[in-house]
């Protein structure tokens, strides 16, 4: 039995990894959408969390803890940084901004030699785990659940339908959205470190635009009247081009698709309920 | 301090100023293919109020059109060049009617046409690169005289005055259109309320095809001219300008013809003098960089309005 | 007792917009405990005054003082503060049950940290719990309890108006400001909202409104500002606004007011 498990593990552990990584990304774009805006800032969270977290293994050797958890402060800085001017900016001025610390982020990590140039860092070693992974999954889901039932989660979704009316009823607009963009940029940021802590290998270009709307597709797909929404959103699309294996090459065609129709037919997701609140 | 480190300096000064105006002149030129690219980007936005992010494809689109033209059809680049904006436009058109009308209809929240176009963006860019492949081509040898005027240490060669006198045309038409015709009119009224232009009879249909018919061509037309220029034509090279449009269309100003145009040239010399005299590998940063300040200092940028809010 | 409370000051209040002054220095104070009412033709300014009062539009100049504070910053801080409104359009959460939206508008008073809501410890369950109460209360108080746990963008008209009136009690507010609360109702309702609002007003609560129906305004106000073209042209009891020849020709018109005052002289 166990060598059978050992034989599944390792044909499919990329795939176990990949599904419990998206589902991070998931939730970190989830935190934005979830108070109505949209940051397409997640890819580059992810790629400081993942060089950041790169760098002090290969470098200075910390232990892995430290180095997860200096993933998720340093994205989280910079979100704070990027996050408190771009508060004022209504949602397309965010999406744009974000857009662009993406395209910045690539063009510096592709020219620093620092970080490697356009060749990237490699011969990180594989600390990641599959139950650290899913552990830590769980642990931010199961958070949101609890944000999402309770007063907080009723202003979220206030702000998600009515931005106004929901500043009217006393939410705290800025800190808020100050608040989903930290959260989500310490997310993507941690993913982004068991990520590479995973492949031994990561470059520049894997944290790109093509990447930002990946991970709004899982959202998408999934819906974000719960947390859960996303999370689904990302094992199904991680998983779907596996078993519909000519599906591979054109697994970004599938995402876009899934977006497409998402956005015109069924705005909610696919995955439509609602998290029942408290009250 | 060393009388030859003195003298290093002043080489160097002696050679950046030798370089420095043809540094202007490439720059003049790429701010110009900018400035072209994001005049229909900025006119979409501007009118139709949405971000179109399959604007890039547009791009591409034109350039591969042209590359078909000129080799399968054999046709010179004057007539190529028309060609392939106009099959562009059309795409334009039938896009916006499956993508972003319906959303209009429904009066949908902006970030909704961003997220659909973002959407088909990968669709349309993975179904080009998968029926035609990723390596650069080229336009056919010859198709443009390599004949060049020289002044001093400048040189100026007929693509690139080509580029420049394109782009100023269709500037000086888009603003006299605007500015005097009755179809400028009904794209300012569609701009400011879009609602109130349609009840005071404004065949709000119509014009949001010929605006995406115009950006599409104006977006094919770009494309064509870099294709030409840098003579390297590929799928994802709407990709990348167009990146670098929502940082013109933003720092000049949502939906002003001028601003698209200053910003555009403003982008296009800083470019040069990066690549030229810092690092090539940078020069993509400028774009961003003053993206990002204009975000932070003045996010209407140089000629937008700000939006009035209303509860 | 404190009748002559003044609880809220508008003080030489304007807002000009790309040249046009929507607001042109108007200035007037509502007494704790009453009923004022802000009238004048369509396009006077009333609301664009409820959205400098409420902080969804900054002032040119002037400014807003309620029970002896200064109003400022955003449209959140003043409802902290005990400020309170509805909307022209009912602004609803139309995806949220009516209680939901109650509980939303009390967002003002529940204190609960984050550790403390993730923890479910401390304060999380008794102010949860104390918020439900309350906002079945509320609904009670507008005669919604039979539709408490129903979708809000399921209503009907008058319902959600009478549940965007109870949102916005929700969050004890000092100050009540509603925008043409009466509008699109039939008689019946008009004169249900009446009492509602009576209601309000025995329970302590100042209320300020915007509407255009005139026996509404008159059979419920204490005083009357009203506005014509972003100024002030009148002030005073109903009955004084009544007979005031310049609110009747700013309703009707220079020449019918004329043909009025030759008819009674």
């Amino acid at each position: 039995m166990s060598a059978f498990l050992d034989n599944f593990m390792f044909s499919y552990q990329a795939v176990i990894f990949a599904v419990g990584v998206n589902g991070l990304l998931a939730l970190s774009m989830y935190a934005v959408l979830a108070v109505g805006q949209l940051s397409l800032g997640q890819a580059a969270f992810m790629g400081i969390g993942a060089y950041v977290s790169a760098l002090l293994t290969l470098h200075l050797d910390w232990p892995f803890a430290a180095v997860l958890l200096a993933a998720m402060i340093v994205p989280a800085v910079v979100a704070l940084i990027i996050g408190g001017p771009t508060l004022r900016l209504t949602g397309v001025y965010l999406a744009l901004a974000t857009i662009a610390i993406v395209e910045i982020l690539r063009i510096f990590l592709n020219a620093s030699s620092f970080t490697g140039g356009a060749l990237g860092l490699s011969g990180i070693p594989n600390k990641t785990t599959v139950l650290l992974i899913y552990g830590l999954l769980a642990v931010v889901l199961l958070g949101f659940i609890l944000i999402a039932r309770s007063r907080l989660g009723r202003a979220m979704e206030a702000m998600r339908e009515d931005e106004v009316a929901a500043g009217v009823m006393g939410v705290n607009l800025p800190m808020m959205k100050l608040g989903a963009l930290v959260v989500s940029a310490m997310i993507a940021g941690l993913a982004g470190a068991l990520n590479a802590h995973a492949n031994s290998f990561i470059g520049p270009n894997d944290y790109s635009f093509e990447h930002a709307v990946t991970i709004i597709s899982f959202a998408l797909l999934g819906g974000i009247g719960s947390p859960i929404g996303p999370v689904l959103g990302a094992v199904i699309l991680t998983l779907l081009p596996e078993f519909l294996t000519s599906l591979q090459d054109y697994k970004l065609v599938v995402n876009g698709f899934i977006i497409v129709v998402a956005v015109l037919y069924m705005p909610r997701g696919i995955l439509t309920w609602r998290i029942g609140r408290v009250g | 301090m060393p009388p030859f480190a003195l003298n290093g300096i002043f080489e160097m000064l002696a050679q950046i100023l030798q370089q420095l105006p043809q540094q202007l002149l490439n720059g003049f030129v790429l701010g110009s293919t900018y400035a072209l690219f994001a005049l229909g980007f900025t006119l979409m936005f501007g009118v139709l109020g949405v971000i179109n992010l399959t604007y890039g494809f547009y791009f591409s689109t034109g350039a591969f059109l042209a590359l078909y033209a000129t080799k399968t059809l054999a046709l010179p680049i004057w007539l190529a060049l028309p060609f392939a904006a106009l099959l562009t436009g059309i795409i334009a058109i039938l896009l916006d009617a499956i993508l972003l009308t319906p959303l209009r209809r429904k009066k949908a929240p902006e970030l909704s046409s961003l997220m659909v176009t973002l959407g088909a963006t990968l669709l349309l860019y993975t179904l080009m690169t998968a029926t035609l492949g990723t390596e650069i081509r080229r336009l056919p040898p010859g198709i443009i005289n390599h004949a060049a005027i020289t002044f001093g240490d400048v040189r100026m060669n007929l693509s690139q005055i080509l580029i420049v006198a394109v782009t100023a045309s269709i500037v000086v038409a888009l603003l006299a259109i605007v500015r005097f015709t009755r179809f400028g009119l009904s794209m300012r009224s569609l701009a400011e309320n879009g609602e109130a232009a349609e009840l005071m009879g404004v065949n709000t249909d119509a014009v949001v095809r010929l605006v995406s018919f115009i950006s599409g061509a104006l977006g094919g037309t770009a494309g064509v001219l870099i294709g030409l220029n840098f003579n390297a034509i590929q799928p994802y090279m709407g990709e990348a300008m167009m990146l670098k449009g929502f940082a013109v269309i933003i720092i000049g100003g949502l939906g002003d013809i001028k601003g698209a145009l200053i910003a555009g040239l403003v982008i296009g010399i800083l470019e040069a003098l990066t690549a030229g005299f810092i690092s090539s590998e940078l020069k993509d940063a400028v774009a961003f960089l003053l993206l990002i300040v204009t975000l932070w200092y003045r996010p209407v940028g140089l000629f937008g309005r700000a939006p009035v809010k209303r509860a | 007792m404190s009748a002559t409370n003044t609880l809220l000051d508008i003080d030489n209040l304007t807002v000009n917009f790309r040249g046009l002054v929507a607001v042109d220095h108007v200035s007037f104070q509502v007494e704790a405990g009453t009923v004022h009412g802000l009238i004048g033709p369509n396009g006077a300014g009333k609301t664009t005054c409820f959205n400098l009062i409420s902080g969804l539009i900054p002032p040119t100049s002037g400014r807003a003082m309620l029970d002896g504070s200064p109003l400022e910053g955003p449209s959140w801080q003043r409802t902290r503060a005990g400020l309170s409104r509805t909307f022209q359009n009912i602004r609803m959460f139309q995806e949220m049950t009516v209680r939901e939206n109650v509980m939303t508008g009390m967002h003002a008073r529940l204190h609960a940290s984050v550790p403390e809501i993730l923890s479910r410890l401390g304060r999380f369950r008794k102010e949860e719990n104390a918020a439900r109460a309350k906002a079945n209360e509320l609904i009670d108080f507008v005669g919604l309890s039979a539709s408490a746990d129903r979708r809000a963008g399921d209503l009907s008209y008058g319902d959600q108006r009478r549940l965007e009136i109870a949102r916005a009690v929700a969050s004890d507010p000092k100050l009540l400001m509603l925008d043409e609360p009466a509008a699109g109702m039939n008689p019946t309702e008009t004169r249900d909202l009446v009492e509602l609002l009576l209601r309000l007003k025995t329970g302590g609560l100042t209320l300020l409104l915007v509407e255009h129906d005139m026996h509404f305004v008159m059979s419920l106000c204490d005083q009357i500002t009203v506005l014509n073209f972003g100024r002030k042209i009148a002030a005073g009891t109903p009955q004084h606004i009544r007979e005031n020849p310049a609110v009747i020709e700013a309703y009707l018109g220079a020449k019918i007011a004329e043909r009025l005052k030759g008819g009674a002289a």
